[in-house]
């Protein structure tokens, strides 16, 4: 989504919901957040935001949306229901997602014949309350989303801390596993879950995965250090969620680094998140590269 | 985070505030607070008014309203997704007012238990402000946008002082807390009542659609009468509409110079 606030458009017009955006509804096409009236010959604006103008493309931004899937983004969500052959996920979107049972990895590896004990057993790969990461694969006509976790980097996800973000802050990158140096791994989900997690759960999934579809929960003791790491890094990620900064792996990294000059618990003071705040732009400005 | 039919109740809000910062002055000033709008020039003592929205933060959209003395809280969940039939190719409202029990000078009941010979609430007007208040919004929300999906809007009464008001100040709640919630409408919808004599009318007005999108009386009036009072509901609707939008405005102003703070320094 292109940048609404570029430099040198102040203030760029704020609407509410029923102002008039153009009479010219031949030239301009209809964005989210506009609708054509009943006379067909005006175009306005049905949510409360500033216009966005990109070419003949006239949308009105609100402040914040719920999210929209496309198909190969990455997602973490929350098992609801248990259907009959399918698993029913809350992606934070506008509708409750799918994951079919053809769309997962079977317990006992990727090749295993499907025999029908598997739609009795479902409630014993993932139910209720678990988490998992997973690919969007198919968007429905009426936005409803398909999940798939057919490759063994998705599945249940064990132990670690899901951050909420706003939806859009989550930069879309090829990738969204990150192992970061600082020693922790970063799932960012597109539709605004962040999972993070201790590197050695991870790993070890891994490796069990070839024999275990990953199913199997490591429910191993996480290190004083490690838990440290995770703490400080969720509250950085939240500092960037507040102050409506890009989140990814750079952005994360920055503000970690900046962050290690405070406790871990200062860093939720609203002091000291301005200022980390201020430095990880300041540094990003700096780098001035983007992924 | 798993949704369910109850996520509108929830023990309290999550952050306390002190309930004199929202009290209204009872003489008349020329300030204006922060993020509400004291129009003291154009409306009567008793119809002033103080807007705010984004209170609830674990909503998806709130707002909280004084009209008069009147206080008024909405919040605002969803869409989100709902099995019922009827919402295949639209969106449903389910909509839920509740009065608090200090709300009136006289104590309501909670569990509603009405004794025999008392004159106190009935059990219905909650009920019949509900539909009142989902006639007054079903026309100016974007539906056919939100398929299989439901919007939950619960209403909770903090002080009702005067019963003219209450329709005006609750339907002015429901639509800053759905622009808030970033949900489409058509247009803004404001409602204003008059009480002449013993007769009430309301009207729900979109002023930039020049449409009502509902009328209620109660009474007798000729249609002479009736005529004019509608025409003076109108033009104190526009006045409200103002309001909404300067609050609106100036919040997303507020959004815009934080985030650019921020990218500045």
């Amino acid at each position: 989504m292109p940048d609404s606030l570029s430099s040198g458009q102040q203030h760029m017009s704020l609407v509410v919901p029923g102002t008039i955006l153009t009479n010219d509804t031949s030239n301009f096409m209809r964005g989210h957040g506009t609708y054509l009236d009943s006379t067909k010959t005006k175009l306005k604006s049905s949510v409360a935001g500033c216009i966005l103008k990109v070419d003949r493309l006239l949308c009105v931004e609100p402040k914040h949306m719920r999210y929209i899937g496309e198909v190969g983004h990455v997602i973490i969500g929350r098992i609801l229901k248990v259907d009959q052959t399918r698993w029913i996920v809350d992606t934070n979107s506008r509708l409750d997602s799918y994951l079919p049972l053809a769309a997962v990895v079977l317990p006992g590896g990727e090749h295993r014949r499907r025999i029908d004990d598997d739609e009795r057993n479902m409630r014993q790969y993932l139910k209720e309350g678990d988490l998992v990461s997973a690919e969007i694969q198919i968007v429905h006509q009426d936005g409803t989303l398909s999940l798939q976790t057919r490759n063994l980097r998705y599945g249940k996800l064990s132990e670690g801390i899901l951050v909420q973000v706003k939806s859009s802050l989550v930069k879309k990158t090829k990738n969204h596993f990150h192992s970061l140096p600082c020693g922790a791994t970063v799932i960012r989900g597109c539709n605004g879950y962040i999972w993070i997690c201790p590197p050695t759960a991870a790993t070890a999934s891994n490796e069990q995965e070839h024999h275990t579809g990953g199913y199997v929960r490591s429910i191993e003791t996480i290190s004083l250090d490690e838990r440290k790491t995770i703490t400080r890094l969720s509250n950085c990620i939240q500092i960037l969620n507040r102050y409506s900064i890009p989140i990814y792996d750079t952005s994360i990294m920055n503000i970690y680094s900046a962050s290690l000059d405070y406790e871990i618990n200062q860093s939720i003071e609203p002091k000291i998140m301005d200022i980390l705040a201020k430095q990880t732009l300041a540094t990003q400005e700096n780098i001035g590269t983007y992924e | 985070m798993l949704s369910n039919t109850n996520c509108g109740w929830v023990d309290g809000p999550e952050e306390l505030f002190d309930p004199l910062q929202f009290a209204v002055d009872l003489e008349m000033t020329d300030k204006s607070s922060d993020n509400g709008v004291r129009d003291v020039n154009s409306l009567k003592n008793d119809d002033r008014v103080f807007i705010s929205k984004g209170l609830i933060t674990k909503a998806n959209g709130s707002s909280y309203v004084e009209l008069g003395l009147t206080k008024i809280t909405c919040s605002i969940y969803g869409p989100h997704e709902t099995t019922t039939d009827e919402s295949y190719s639209k969106c449903l409202l389910d909509t839920s007012i509740k009065f608090s029990p200090f709300s009136r000078p006289k104590r309501i009941d909670p569990l509603r238990i009405t004794y025999e010979n008392s004159n106190e609430m009935d059990d219905t007007e909650e009920a019949e402000l509900c539909s009142m208040l989902e006639e007054c919004l079903l026309p100016c929300i974007l539906l056919h946008k939100y398929p299989k999906s439901q919007i939950d809007i619960i209403i909770d009464i903090i002080q009702e002082d005067n019963e003219a008001n209450l329709l005006s100040a609750i339907v002015l709640s429901t639509t800053v807390a759905l622009i808030d919630a970033c949900i489409e409408l058509y247009d803004t919808v404001v409602a204003k009542s008059l009480k002449i004599d013993s007769n009430l009318l309301t009207v729900c007005y979109m002023p930039n659609l020049a449409q009502v999108s509902s009328l209620f009386f109660d009474g007798e009036l000729t249609t002479n009468e009736l005529d004019k009072y509608v025409d003076e509901c109108i033009k104190q609707c526009h006045i409200l509409h103002k309001a909404i939008c300067k609050v609106i405005i100036d919040d997303l102003k507020n959004k815009d110079q934080e985030s650019k703070q921020t990218k500045i320094a």
